[in-house]
């Protein structure tokens, strides 16, 4: 909670601003009914038509000021909001790729992502949907029952009790009934269900597990229906209870209103103002019980977020402190990566520049693991030394490195290689396509180096994907090569051909390669198979 | 879209007890909603004019206090009624989506992608919920109770109801004309906002390679102003809306302002009693609310209409045709065939022929088209054009003719990325042979060469979910299983060793062998060397191309 605030600091004013404007739109509308039924009250009393000019003057000043300023309200409050938004995000994300550990994201690819995403869009309404409007409506009741303060102090002592509760009693109500149970996990349950529905749609038509994949649907969109009338149920009692405040509201100025003018304490043109005053002011909260009954959801959004909203308070680019070697011999001794529930083979071996180090293996006798071990991303038994001393942190420097789950991202092909390269040139990016034999189809391509990947733009296949990213790995420059399965999903005659050109472009780095299928290119081959045995 | 699609009434049943109820209450809303303001209205007159006390009004009091009740009541029931009928409506129409969706196979998984699909059919759906819970029945009131009020004013005093008969079209004539003219800006900016939403999960998803790159501190730039283009994005769709409303909200506000003059004038003169003026100056503003709120509810439920479009477009597809069956296969010939892709040059798949007895090995470059031919025999993809016959004892029938249910029958399948439903190894291999035993899948299991042992509880190891804890070759080695232990007349093996080392692709070739043996067909689709030289008929896709 006091991180999701310190979110507000840049934009706060902004906010509070979209809040007093908001208030003074609603205070408008008070201020509409006030000067109408005076007015009618007046003129029935048959004055000179001068002395209704004010009151017709005011009826038109607030008829027109409240929407306009309801307008500028929205658009600053909006404003404000996205600005926040997109600070929050930039603050997940930083949290995420600084401190996570690699672990972390791979895990929670798919459903915990999109529930930060929403967790985070979530947030927002905090100050959209339940703080803003609070405000406002308390600065337009605090205004409305000023005027009936000033016309009748026992009334306006009276209704402020009456408001005082409606405003803060009854949010405070609705946000407690309502907990928020686990309608997100179970949403989240849903979404999985459905997605596993749409994967294996085709292979639930070949081996006919249809309906067992409907009925798992039904069952978790069910729990979703009975979760949400329960809640919806609570949310209503507040807003009715809110409805039956306002009934208390209306009889209570009524009293004040027919006694206050019989005691001769109250004029009567102003009878009508009191009755109906509190219609306007009870208005500007009706909508409150029903935003407060979403705020213990919107909490548990900000605690799940809580992780990856700490400030960063040091952003500078760590430097590198050593300047790098240009050659480098990588020495594993007796390497296990430690992985619960899988038993992997001690692995001993060293790769040195200008070599190329081919491990081999069963699936799963833990050749991706072992990559991952060199990249810190996997705990390991044994030592990994690099140049005689002991595995650093900082190695996107000193590696580069093909994983097996490579992402290309949902933009162009150029931005995608750019990523291997920053300043490459079109020349250099072809040139790495070439190597991978894409050249010839991205020339053919319309939009070329533009084309955007995936599903909004060109459709890749398996292979063409895989050596797209084996053309944006072929554009960096650091002493150390390693590639996961570099040749998956490619056809043989195309592996053999790329592979001894990307050994030819590696030969004078250090190259380890993991690959369960043989490879025709020189180097030290080690077959974790053999080693179990 | 209309505001009201008879086509829901069609695929949803709750929606109609749901309306008709809506529709009832609107109007027992209508009726208390004036019997307020008159109440009101004149037990304010008793005051001022008559001097009366609050005592001296206390039937008129009750019965207002009743009023108040019943309208809380009212509002109450119109809330707890909506929300329940659009999760009822909701879950119906997601229900029926997956039906049509499983029936067609792949045809709407590859139209929007997987996740695409489950986005439309999980948050598309729900983002409905605006417009059954919020605008519909709004809708409702907006048609009964701006009239009705609108007539009783008329009634109390003609000239208002002049005003009010003048003044009330303009709201929904300037709605439709603002909309009019907003629409296809709106539409354009929505559609690039899709794309700016979706960057920060591409970037999440891809941390990953972002961090073994060290190009992840680039990007908070890149997502700073891609924040800010998106901010300014959704603002400009943002003022258009609010502007809209901010026009709507003027016209009512200035007719009642124009309503409280005018009465006001008129009391001066004494052709209208304060009564009458009170009641109308209360009760106006009803008549101009409702509408407008269907415009500002019709904004939030517009997302929610997009996805209506979608869903219905899969929904109104006709229904799976009735077609051809077989019970035994002998040979599927092939010839020309075609596959139109948008934005790739039509695929064209050479000739060839499988006849049962043997295996069929289709090899070739990444891209050429070797899944989508196994894609078209599964009935996934239909050609463009060209020939596919069937031929079984009931004679060459063209594949287009032949039912899908019972081709489906007919094929057992390994594709090249497996996927399974969420249970047990035992459970989702016998969605292939209900009636195998824990023997026999044990036995076939060790026939691919996965070492039970390996798996953590066996053939009782659950299977997907998110933690899979097995390697995606044992993944493939299951569905390898699955596909063999049916009992089918076409086998279909796209890239079975991907993954696998060497020693098992002898041990494929075996169990292939004897499969083609007892009479399936099979096809088998690879680009390893060594599978390709034990086999005799081969189809390079790349040298006829």
């Amino acid at each position: 909670m006091k991180d999701l605030f310190s979110l507000l600091k840049p934009n706060w004013r902004q906010l509070a601003l979209g809040g007093l404007l908001g208030g003074l739109s609603l205070g408008s509308a008070v201020g509409l009914l006030a000067a109408s039924a005076w007015l009618i009250s007046m003129a029935s009393t048959r004055p000179p038509i001068l002395m209704l000019q004010v009151a017709i003057v005011a009826v038109r000043f607030f008829g027109l000021s409240r929407g306009t300023l309801k307008y500028a309200a929205r658009i600053t409050e909006h404003d404000a909001a996205l600005k926040i938004q997109t600070t929050l995000r930039i603050r997940i994300y930083e949290q995420i790729s600084k401190f996570l550990p690699i672990n972390f994201i791979k895990l929670s690819r798919g459903n915990l992502l999109s529930q930060i995403i929403s967790d985070a869009e979530l947030v927002q309404d905090l100050w959209l949907r339940v703080f803003l409007p609070w405000l406002s409506a308390l600065i337009a009741g605090v205004s409305g029952l000023g005027i009936i303060h000033y016309l009748s102090p026992s009334a306006g002592d009276a209704l402020s009790l009456i408001f005082l509760v409606a405003i803060f009693v009854i949010p405070i109500l609705a946000a407690v009934i309502t907990t928020p149970q686990s309608e997100r996990e179970h949403e989240a349950e849903l979404f999985s269900q459905v997605m596993q529905v749409a994967e294996s749609a085709n292979e639930a038509l070949i081996f006919d597990f249809k309906s067992d994949l409907l009925l798992e649907m039904e069952l978790a969109q069910d729990s979703i229906a009975v979760m949400q009338e329960r809640s919806a149920k609570r949310s209503g009692y507040a807003s009715a209870l809110h409805l039956v405040l306002l009934g208390i509201a209306s009889m209570t100025a009524l009293y004040f209103a027919a006694e206050g003018f019989l005691a001769k304490d109250l004029a009567g043109v102003n009878v009508a103002v009191i009755a109906l005053l509190p219609l306007a002011i009870f208005e500007g909260i009706s909508a409150l019980p029903a935003a407060f009954s979403q705020l213990a959801k919107i909490l548990e959004a900000s605690r799940n977020l809580a992780p990856y909203l700490e400030p960063i308070h040091n952003l500078e680019l760590e430097e590198v402190s050593k300047p790098l070697a240009q050659s480098v011999t990588i020495n594993f001794i007796n390497v296990t990566p430690i992985i619960p529930g899988a038993r992997c083979a001690p692995l001993s071996a060293k790769v040195s520049t200008g070599e190329t180090l081919i491990i081999m293996g069963k699936s799963g006798s833990g050749k991706s693991s072992l990559i991952n071990s060199l990249l810190d991303f996997t705990p390991f038994a044994g030592q990994i030394e690099i140049n005689g001393e002991e595995l650093s942190v900082n190695h996107e420097q000193l590696f580069s490195v093909l994983l097996q789950d490579d992402y290309l991202f949902a933009t162009s092909i150029r931005e995608n290689l750019r990523i291997g390269k920053l300043d490459a040139t079109d020349r250099e990016l072809f040139q790495a396509l070439e190597t991978v034999e894409l050249s010839d189809l991205i020339l053919k391509l319309p939009e070329g180096l533009d084309t955007h990947i995936g599903p909004l733009g060109y459709n890749f296949s398996g292979g063409e994907k895989q050596r797209m990213k084996l053309a944006r790995l072929l554009l960096r420059a650091t002493p150390v090569f390693i590639l996961d399965e570099p040749f998956e999903f490619l056809d043989a005659t195309q592996v053999s051909r790329i592979a001894r050109r990307i050994s030819t472009i590696l030969d004078t780095r250090t190259v380890v390669i993991v690959s369960h299928l043989e490879l025709d290119i020189p180097g030290k081959v080690i077959s974790l198979d053999n080693l179990n045995n | 879209m209309k505001p009201l699609d008879p086509r829901l009434l069609r695929y949803s049943r709750s929606s109609r007890g749901f309306i008709f109820t809506t529709v009832a209450l609107a109007v027992l809303s209508a009726a208390t909603t004036i019997t307020q303001a008159y109440l009101l209205a004149s037990i304010i007159t008793r005051f001022f004019v008559l001097q009366q006390s609050f005592i001296e009004n206390k039937k008129a009091i009750t019965f207002l206090a009743v009023v108040f009740l019943c309208r809380a009541l009212i509002a109450f029931t119109i809330d707890q009624i909506s929300t329940t009928a659009s999760s009822r409506i909701r879950n119906e129409l997601r229900n029926q989506i997956m039906v049509k969706t499983l029936d067609s196979g792949a045809q709407d998984v590859q139209k929007l992608g997987s996740a695409g699909l489950s986005l439309l059919i999980t948050k598309g759906i729900n983002d409905l919920d605006g417009y059954f819970s919020k605008f519909l029945p709004q809708l409702f009131i907006a048609a009964i109770i701006p009239l009705t009020v609108g007539i009783t004013i008329a009634v109390q005093d003609w000239q208002a109801g002049v005003i009010v008969l003048l003044t009330l079209p303009l709201i929904p004539i300037f709605g439709i004309l603002i909309g009019r003219f907003t629409a296809s800006a709106t539409e354009k900016k929505w559609r690039s906002l899709g794309i700016l939403s979706t960057y920060f999960l591409d970037l999440l998803s891809g941390l990953t390679t972002l961090k073994v790159y060290g190009r992840e501190k680039i990007q908070s730039a890149k997502l700073k102003e891609v924040g800010d283009s998106y901010r300014k994005e959704t603002m400009s769709v943002l003022r258009i809306s609010f502007l809209s409303s901010l026009a709507l909200e003027l016209v009512a506000t200035l007719s009642v302002a124009l309503l409280a003059v005018s009465i006001g004038l008129r009391l001066v003169n004494g052709s209208i009693a304060l009564q009458t003026g009170l009641f109308i100056l209360i009760i106006a503003p009803e008549v101009y609310w409702p509408i407008r709120q269907v415009a500002g509810y019709f904004h939030a439920a517009a997302d929610g209409l997009n996805a209506f479009e979608k869903l219905f477009k899969i929904l109104d597809r006709p229904a799976v045709n009735r077609g051809r069956s077989f019970k035994r296969l002998n040979a599927i010939t092939w010839s020309q065939l075609t596959v139109e892709y948008p934005d790739r040059a039509p695929l064209q798949i050479p000739s060839g022929q499988i006849s049962a007895g043997s295996t069929q090995l289709l090899i070739g470059p990444s891209g050429v088209g070797k899944s989508t031919l196994a894609n078209i025999l599964l009935g996934f993809v239909q050609p463009t054009s060209g020939e596919l016959l069937f031929s079984t004892e009931n004679g060459d029938i063209p594949l287009s003719e032949i039912a899908a249910i019972d081709l489906h029958k007919q094929i057992s399948w390994l594709p090249q990325e497996p996927k399974f439903p969420i249970g047990t190894v035992a459970q989702i291999l016998r969605h292939a042979k209900p009636s195998a035993t824990d023997n026999e899948l044990e036995e076939l299991l060790r026939e691919v060469d996965l070492n039970i042992s390996d798996l953590s509880s066996g053939l009782g190891t659950q299977l997907g979910n998110l933690k899979q804890p097995l390697s995606i070759g044992q993944l493939r080695k299951i569905a390898l299983a699955r596909a063999l232990l049916k009992d089918c007349q076409l086998l279909i093996l796209d890239e079975p060793t991907a993954s696998v080392d060497d020693v098992s692709e002898e041990i494929i070739s075996k169990i292939l062998s004897k499969k083609a043996a007892q009479g399936t067909l099979v096809l088998l689709i690879t680009h390893r060397q060594q599978m390709i030289s034990g086999s005799t008929n081969v189809t390079d896709m790349a040298r006829t191309n």
